[in-house]
C-alpha cells in the first residue's frame, strides 16, 4: 500500500547539523573560528597573508583553503608559517562543513588559537553554508563598487563584520565609502565596517583588536 | 552549482524517514524551493537524475514546488510580493531596503510518498 507522508524538513539540516558539531569541538579547544567570505579579487589571500605576518608571535593560527585562483594561494598563506590545508571544492561554490571536518583532520589543533575558513569566491552560496564559525566576515573591496551590500543582501546580513579592502585605490575608483557602510548597517544594525589595505597595512589594526578582541571571549 | 551536494543532504534526511515510516519503496518526494533560496530548480532535477538510478530510490519521482517572495516593508511594514529577487521597491512606499522576508527562502522537504511493498 501507498502513502503520503508529510514530513516538512529542512534540506541544510544535515549540514547545520555537522556545523554544530564543528561549533562545539572549536569551543571545547578554545578555538576562534571565522568563515571568509568575498568575491573573487576581494584579497582574501593578501589579508590572511599579512595577518598571518603580523599576529604570528601572538596567536597560532591555521587556515583551510577553499578558494584557489592559482596554486601559489595556499603557498603565500604557507610561507608565513601558519599551517595551510586546501580543500579542493571540485567546481563546487561554497564550502561545506563535511569539506570542513574532513580537512580539520589534517590540522594539529592542539594550542591552536585562530583558525580562518577561506571560503570560495562567491557572495551566494557560502553565506548559506554554515562551517561551524564562530563569526562570518565578509570582505568587499572597493574596486567592485559600493553597491555590493544591496546585490548582496543576505551576505551582510549575516556577517559580523564587513572589511572593506584595498581603501589605498579609493582616490582611482567610484567608490562611496559612506553609501556602503550604510547600507550595510541597514541590512544589519551590527556588522563593524572596517576600512583598511591589506597591501599597504593602513588600519589593520582595527581588523587585529576585533580578533584579539574576540579570540579572548572564547577563553 | 551546489544543488549535487543539496541532493546528498536531501537523500540524508530521506533515508531517515524512509526508517521512520517503515517504507520499503519511495514513489515520490516533493520539495519547496523558495526562489531567494539560491537553489536552481532545473539544477536540482538535473542532480537528482544524476544521483537517483542504480541506488536505492532508483524510480523515485522528484517533484518541486517553486515559491515566491513574499516580504513586508522595512520602512512601512506593507506586505508584497516584488517581482524581482534583488530590487525590491515597496509599492506603497517606494523604500528598497530592510524588507523582512516572510515567504521564499526556504528549502524545505514537504512530503513523500512512500510503498510499503518493494
Ligand atoms: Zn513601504
Amino acid at each position: 500500500m501507498s502513502q503520503e507522508v508529510p514530513i516538512v524538513r529542512n534540506v541544510l539540516e544535515a549540514n547545520d547539523r555537522l556545523s554544530d558539531e564543528l561549533n562545539k569541538k572549536f569551543r571545547v579547544k578554545k578555538i576562534l573560528c571565522l568563515n571568509l567570505m568575498s568575491s573573487p579579487g576581494a584579497g582574501k589571500t593578501t589579508l590572511l597573508e599579512r595577518t598571518l605576518t603580523d599576529l604570528k608571535d601572538e596567536f597560532r593560527m591555521a587556515v583551510i583553503e577553499g578558494d584557489l585562483q592559482t596554486d601559489n594561494d595556499a603557498q603565500r598563506v604557507a610561507a608565513t608559517g601558519a599551517q595551510a590545508v586546501q580543500i579542493n571544492t571540485e567546481g563546487g561554490c561554497h564550502l561545506d562543513s563535511g569539506m570542513v571536518m574532513d580537512a580539520l583532520k589534517s590540522i594539529d589543533t592542539e594550542g591552536l588559537d585562530i583558525l580562518f575558513v577561506e571560503n570560495v569566491g562567491n557572495l551566494v552560496c557560502p553565506a548559506e553554508f554554515n562551517v561551524g564559525e564562530d563569526y562570518k566576515v565578509t570582505l568587499l573591496s572597493v574596486a567592485e563598487g559600493d553597491d555590493k551590500p544591496e546585490k548582496y543582501p543576505f551576505m551582510f546580513h549575516i556577517s559580523a563584520v564587513m572589511l572593506l579592502n584595498k581603501v589605498d585605490l579609493l582616490p582611482y575608483v567610484d567608490f562611496d565609502l559612506d553609501k556602503a557602510k550604510a547600507h550595510a548597517t541597514k541590512l544589519n544594525k551590527d556588522i563593524k565596517v572596517m576600512p583598511i589595505s591589506a597591501r599597504t597595512g593602513e588600519n589593520m589594526e582595527a581588523w587585529y583588536e576585533w580578533l584579539r578582541e574576540k579570540r579572548a571571549e572564547k577563553l | 552549482m551546489h544543488e549535487m551536494s543539496i541532493v546528498e543532504s536531501i537523500l540524508g534526511i530521506l533515508r531517515e524517514e524512509m526508517v521512520k515510516h517503515d517504507g520499503k519503496r519511495l514513489k515520490k518526494v516533493t520539495i519547496r524551493n523558495g526562489r531567494l533560496a539560491g537553489v536552481v530548480t532545473e539544477a536540482l532535477e538535473f542532480a537528482w537524475e544524476a544521483l537517483i538510478p542504480g541506488g536505492e530510490f532508483d524510480g523515485a519521482e522528484l517533484e518541486v514546488i517553486e515559491v515566491p517572495v513574499k516580504v513586508t516593508c522595512g520602512e512601512c511594514g506593507e506586505e508584497f510580493s516584488p517581482e524581482h529577487n534583488r530590487c525590491m521597491p515597496c509599492p506603497k512606499c517606494d523604500a528598497l531596503l530592510g524588507h523582512k522576508v516572510l515567504e521564499g527562502k526556504e528549502l524545505l522537504i514537504d512530503s513523500i510518498e512512500v510503498d510499503d511493498q518493494l
